[in-house]
């Protein structure tokens, strides 16, 4: 049977009247890529930042690797990697330097050039955050996600306006963490990703979970319904003639 | 990789040179830190040499009386477009002015005594003993000296020596330290540089690091929020010392600044300097919490700073303002870390005789932190 890792339990979050999250649970399991998924304003990044202790629950129970997310939030912090939706890091500082900083605030020690060679950034070792391209920037911080050998990762809309290449390139990137053995927490509005990446995904709506399974037994259940594609698809999408013509390497 | 357990000090040794680094490689910060200060001393320093009345102090028990007191105090009122030359000073003790002597606050002081009367032309007029004691330590007690001769010069008439001398005059001179411009100027500058570099420093980079989500990614490592706080605490104190080191030293080679003690009288106002940076801190931490972004605290920052900068006595003494705001300006904040660094600088007195400075420091502080723990929103 699966180790659960994270589990979350009659998870409410009200901000004022408004309940953002009215109620869920689900779990995570141990070496999984789970994508939290909905429309904007569904509860997601609520969801996600109360697993990552940046948010206090209203009610509920929430457990990452064991430990209580309210009673024990500097043990769960030191188990987590965290990416938010924006960059998050000290404007003036190099790729180095960030890495440095974030080794010393997880008290861990790294080689930031090794570190940066894994994920093909040793070059830019002395660039800034914002001399990076969008795919470069969302490697360099999912690897800061990865400083303290986290056993979970929480990946907020990693690929949000990456170019197909970006984007497949990072794909790769998360399912190698995930084959590391580092359980992978994502949220994402692109239900190719989804599908592509997720081992399970836990469908998201107005605060309630509509659905948890793996894409495919999600897909096989609509199918069974009787539903049918308007137009049938075919063996190849327009994403794959894009990356045929203009190849696999990344822009950078 | 090695996995330890988190020291916290790590992190705010970490977090510290973060701070720094960010500072130093923002071209704006670097500016307004070590090169704006400069260019206040330098404007100023030109601008205070501009004429203004001269003080002359006078003994309480001297006469005010006679031709020689008219004429001075004549001399010291406005009279339509001519504007007084003079400003007499006649509700001093003798210790006050003793002191001023020696300081070189006041260039001259004058005592009157008449001695008895005398007939000249039909009239009677009296006959007085004029002590004039001059300050080594002013700038402007020869211009005072000159006012007051040509003044005796012109009652006694010098071109009938044969007439009776009606104004005796002895000069005494009053050894002190030389006060120059530099050293009322300078100390008001640094103590502005401290609160721009607090305001502006902890301000506006607390706000950016919250906007770029930078505080909110530190929040998810164990890092704690009062490691946060206090290495930004932390790197502050030290672009202040540098700062201070900087303006201190350069003043004083360049500019002539007197350092009474030499190196403890450095020491003395580097310990000020860290006192009033950590009440500013509490004011930049205060404006944090007036908005979002950069635009809705800075009519906040300014708030705060403009009218420290103008009252605080940095540019313009206290008592050249208008009566009802002096004791408003005497209270602020930056008024006694003013008082206690030109004190330390220029009296080359002990830190612990600026303690009335300090509690007025120091009680600041705490009613701004209090305001501060309140209000103060991490998000």
């Amino acid at each position: 049977m699966n180790k659960i890792i994270i589990s979350v339990k009659n998870l409410i979050k009200k901000y004022g009247d408004f309940q953002a999250v009215k109620g869920i649970s689900f779990d995570v399991y141990e070496g999984e890529i789970f994508g939290l998924l909905g429309p904007n304003g569904a509860g997601k990044t609520t969801t996600l930042e109360i697993m990552e202790t940046l948010r206090d629950e209203s009610d509920g129970e929430v457990t990452v690797g064991g430990y209580s997310i309210n009673k024990d939030p500097a043990k769960v912090k030191s188990i987590i990697g965290v990416q938010l939706q924006a960059a998050g890091f000290h404007p003036g500082l190099k790729l180095t330097e960030i890495l440095e900083l974030f080794a010393s605030l997880y008290g861990v020690r790294i080689n930031p050039i090794e570190f940066l060679e894994k994920i093909s950034l040793k070059d830019k070792a002395k660039a800034k955050i914002k001399e990076l391209s969008g795919g470069q920037k969302q490697r360099f911080s999912i690897a800061t996600t990865l400083i303290n050998n986290p056993k979970v990762i929480f990946l907020d809309e990693p690929s949000t306006g990456l170019d197909p290449q970006a984007r497949r390139n990072l794909w790769d990137l998360i399912k190698e963490i995930r084959d590391s053995g580092t359980t992978v927490v994502i949220t994402t509005h692109f239900m190719d990703e989804a599908e592509y990446l997720c081992d399970r995904v836990a469908i998201i709506d107005e605060g309630i979970i509509l659905k948890i399974d793996t894409p495919d037994n999600l897909i096989d259940q609509l199918i069974h319904k009787g539903f049918t594609k308007p137009k049938p698809a075919k063996d190849a999408s327009l994403e794959d003639v894009f990356i045929d013509l203009t190849g696999k390497a990344l822009r950078e | 990789m090695s996995q330890g357990k988190p020291t916290q000090i790590r992190a705010i040794l970490a977090l510290t040179k973060a701070s720094l680094l960010s500072t130093f490689r923002n071209p704006s910060a670097v500016f307004f830190s070590f090169a704006f200060p400069f260019i206040f001393i330098i404007v100023f320093g030109l601008l205070a040499q501009g004429s203004s009345a001269i003080d002359i102090g006078v003994r309480q028990n001297s006469d005010k009386s006679g031709i020689f007191y008219e004429t001075l105090d004549k001399l010291s009122q406005d009279n339509g477009d001519k504007k007084k030359i003079v400003n007499l000073i006649t509700d001093k003790t003798d210790d006050e002015l003793n002191d001023q002597l020696k300081k070189g606050q006041i260039p001259l002081v004058i005592n009157l005594h008449k001695k008895g009367d005398v007939n000249v032309v039909d009239q009677t007029v009296g006959v007085y003993d004029l002590t004039v004691e001059r300050s080594a330590a002013s700038q402007s007690s020869q211009s005072a000296e000159t006012i007051v001769n040509s003044i005796t010069e012109s009652i006694n008439n010098p071109d009938d020596p044969s007439r009776v001398k009606l104004i005796n005059t002895n000069v005494v001179t009053v050894e002190g330290r030389k006060y120059t411009q530099i050293d009322f100027i300078l100390p008001g500058q640094l103590s502005f540089a401290l609160l721009m570099s607090a305001m502006n420093g902890i301000a506006f980079s607390f706000i950016a690091l919250r906007k770029e989500l930078v505080i909110k990614r530190i929040f998810a490592t164990p890092t704690s929020k009062s490691s946060i706080i206090l290495s930004e605490i932390l790197s502050k104190i030290v672009l202040a010392v540098l700062q201070s080191l900087l303006i201190i030293t350069v003043g004083n080679i360049f500019f002539g600044f007197t350092l009474a003690n030499g190196i403890w009288t450095l020491l003395s106002m580097i310990t000020l300097a860290i006192i009033g940076l950590l009440v500013f801190l509490g004011f930049g931490l205060l404006v944090t919490t007036f908005g979002n972004d950069e635009d809705a605290i800075a009519p906040a920052a300014n708030l705060i700073s403009m009218p420290q900068l103008f009252l605080s006595g940095s540019f313009f003494p206290i008592d050249a303002f208008p009566s009802f705001l002096q004791p408003i300006a005497r209270i602020l904040p930056m008024t006694f870390l003013n008082d206690a660094m030109r004190k330390v600088a220029f009296e080359g007195v002990p830190l612990s005789d600026t303690l009335p400075q300090i509690l007025g420091l120091i009680v600041w502080g705490i009613l701004i932190y209090i305001i501060v723990v309140r209000l103060f929103k991490w998000e």
